[in-house]
């Protein structure tokens, strides 16, 4: 299996030290577009889409494996290893800060740092926790899901068009950006929604920036917070951004939280 | 009138709710429309909220992974399902359609928004959809079912045949030897039937999947030709097989499916032509780093395909006319089963076809070049 394919593996920058950029729910690799003009100098940008998004390979998608978010861990991983990336510092929106998390706690000897935007370990309230969401929030989603990508998407576009011979007919019509499988989309709402990472923060080894914004409906402050005091060495910057991307909304406060703690971090690593 | 000469009236009164908010999505101004239809006034909604604020927590999500990020990318965003809430809580299916306005730096500025109500459309395509899970549903079970059934008729069938091999080795009365051989005929002909009815729903059914083996190409199609040969020669017809000499001898794929696609095409065009003959031919396309390019081409000069008739061949169940059934026999498994098959190596069955003068069925493979080392038995 070719693991640069499968998970439409770009590599970027003339640096040396890599750079993992891992997309949250939602998107794929093209997030990540205003980020790259500044790291690309100094590291080396690695980009990839999780099975089902963007431009991975489809028929990859194993329901099994991809049903928890341990099976995305183990992509990128893989990724790391056909790349022979060390040193890695891994930057994950969304629920691929949890994937990282993951990651660094099964090989934590091959990441620096971890950068997580936007994280949240648990998104339903739970006794003693506020996620943020009720079990009943998550299950309307996944019905709006539905009715978007019935929308939009080529779940019908292709059926509508009555042109499964030429797609690129019913292409113009949808949206061009974070395509996504539906029935995937629909499956990995409900695995990152559901999820429970709570209890794996604290075996998080790896040093930590959380970035949390100041009004994320997504991930609240308060989530930044717990995720940041459950960590073992993190530090936690809440954004003036507003929103649940601050990587497309505010990217030039993404990129001075990002440098100013790597560079103190390089600073720490000398001493 | 306003500044830019479009009357206010339409603005505020259009049949679609407007709204502008600030990038970060704070509303600047909404009209009339969708004030009426949320139920507030002006002043609730004016410098007071957000237009994620005014949406199910369901759309709230929706938009902060989708929406915000696609609008953020490239410009606009079309037709976005959500729902919004009114001021006495009942919930408004929308369709929202939204693009940027920007500064001349390229950044956001203000975000323009369109709203239409989409509830007799979004109840009409929840059915849909609802239709479509069930129809996909509904063919995943009768596959199965087809299965299932075949296997146990195929066992049935072949105890029968049994039983008519040991009748031919016992003492009969006169013509018994007559009514065997029309016994053995009628069942070699439904155990075929229900072989291909077995091969066809285990593709349906997505339990097929592509070994990857060491093969010889040429040992191949000649395998394949030699199966064809008796009845070609009943028929009076050539049999050629043309392998282009810069074909690797050795690929790595899943010989018996191929071979079960060639003989296929190949029987169907022995089947359909009378005069003439049948070519197997191979060639070399390309050389890609990951294998070789092959063209497969089964060449007939028999009855063709009208060009109305060409698109139905490959479905299930389907000849090219009901007379092609009465007069030639089969199922009509053989293509659809083929055109799955050269689906999953990622290719596509092509027909060149003229009435009366013969068809050409083609279909390009890309096969890793097998080391010429290892043995021919190696699997992979």
């Amino acid at each position: 299996m070719d693991v640069l394919h499968r998970n439409n593996v770009t590599v970027l920058g003339r640096g040396e030290q890599p750079m993992l950029l891992s997309h949250g729910f939602g998107c794929d690799q093209n997030m990540w577009r205003y980020l790259v003009p500044a790291f690309e100098a100094d590291y080396r940008l690695v980009l990839f889409d999780h099975v089902g998004a963007g431009k991975s390979d489809l028929s990859a998608y194993q329901r099994s494996k991809y049903d928890s978010l341990a099976g995305y861990a183990q992509d990128v991983l893989q990724i790391c290893e056909v790349l022979d990336l060390r040193d890695v510092i891994f930057v994950g929106h969304s629920v691929s800060a949890m994937i990282g998390a993951l990651a660094a706690c099964e090989q934590p000897e091959r990441f620096a740092h971890l950068v997580m935007v936007g994280p949240s370990p648990r998104y339903v309230d739970d006794e003693g926790y506020q996620g943020g969401f009720s079990r009943q929030d998550i299950n309307e989603l996944l019905d709006s899901m539905d009715d978007n990508y019935l929308g939009w998407s080529r779940a019908m576009a292709p059926t509508i068009m009555g042109n499964t011979d030429r797609p690129e007919l019913s292409e113009e019509l949808a949206n061009s950006f974070c395509r996504t499988d539906p029935e995937i989309a629909r499956h990995f709402a409900r695995v990152t929604f559901l999820s429970d990472n709570r209890s794996d923060l604290a075996r998080v080894a790896v040093p930590t920036l959380v970035l949390q914004c100041d009004n994320d409906v997504i991930a609240p402050v308060a989530v930044g917070e717990y995720v940041h005091r459950n960590l073992r060495d993190s530090h936690l910057v809440i954004l003036d951004a507003t929103g649940h991307c601050p990587n497309l909304s505010a990217p030039s406060e993404v990129i001075s939280a990002m440098k100013g703690y790597l560079a103190r971090q390089q600073a720490r690593r000398r001493e | 009138m306003n500044d830019e000469g479009l009357p206010l009236d339409l603005l505020d009164h259009a049949p679609c709710g407007l709204l502008l908010t600030c990038p970060r999505g704070n509303v600047v101004a909404a009209n009339s429309t969708l004030l009426s239809w949320l139920g507030y006034d002006r002043t609730e909604i004016v410098g007071k909220r957000r237009f994620s604020e005014l949406m199910t927590v369901a759309g709230r999500i929706f938009y902060e992974t989708h929406f915000a990020p696609l609008l953020r990318m490239q410009g606009f965003v079309h037709e976005i399902a959500l729902d919004l809430v009114r001021k006495d809580a009942s919930p408004l299916s929308v369709f929202v359609s939204a693009n940027e306005r920007r500064t001349p730096d390229g950044g956001p500025d203000a975000i323009r928004v369109a709203v239409s109500q989409a509830v007799d459309r979004r109840k009409y395509e929840r059915e849909l959809l609802l239709g479509r899970r069930m129809a996909e549903q509904a063919m995943l079970a009768k596959a199965e079912f087809l299965a299932v059934f075949a296997h146990e008729v195929r066992n049935s069938v072949a105890a029968v045949g049994m039983a008519a091999e040991l009748l031919q080795h016992s003492e009969l009365p006169p013509d018994a030897d007559r009514y065997l051989g029309m016994l053995r005929r009628g069942l070699d002909k439904a155990l075929a039937l229900l072989q291909s009815m077995l091969d066809f729903s285990k593709v349906e059914a997505g339990k097929v999947t592509l070994e990857r083996r060491r093969f010889d190409l040429r040992d191949l199609l000649l395998g394949v030709a030699q199966t064809l040969e008796p009845v070609a020669l009943r028929k009076q017809l050539t049999l050629n097989v043309d392998i282009d000499p810069h074909a690797p001898t050795h690929l790595v794929g899943d010989p018996i499916k191929l071979g079960q696609v060639l003989t296929n095409l190949a029987g169907n065009a022995v089947k359909f032509t009378e005069r003439g003959g049948v070519t197997l031919a191979v060639e070399m396309m390309s050389t890609a780093p990951r294998g070789a390019v092959l063209r497969f081409r089964v060449i007939d000069t028999g009855i063709g395909i009208s060009p109305d008739r060409i698109a139905r061949i490959f479905d299930e169940y389907a000849q090219a006319g009901p007379e092609i059934a009465e007069r030639y026999g089969g199922a009509g498994l053989g293509l659809a089963i083929s055109r799955r098959i050269v689906e999953l190596h990622g290719s596509a069955i092509q027909v060149d076809s003229v009435p009366a003068r013969g068809s050409t069925f083609h279909f390009d493979l890309s096969l890793p070049v097998a080391d010429s080392a290892t043995a021919d038995d190696d699997s992979l």
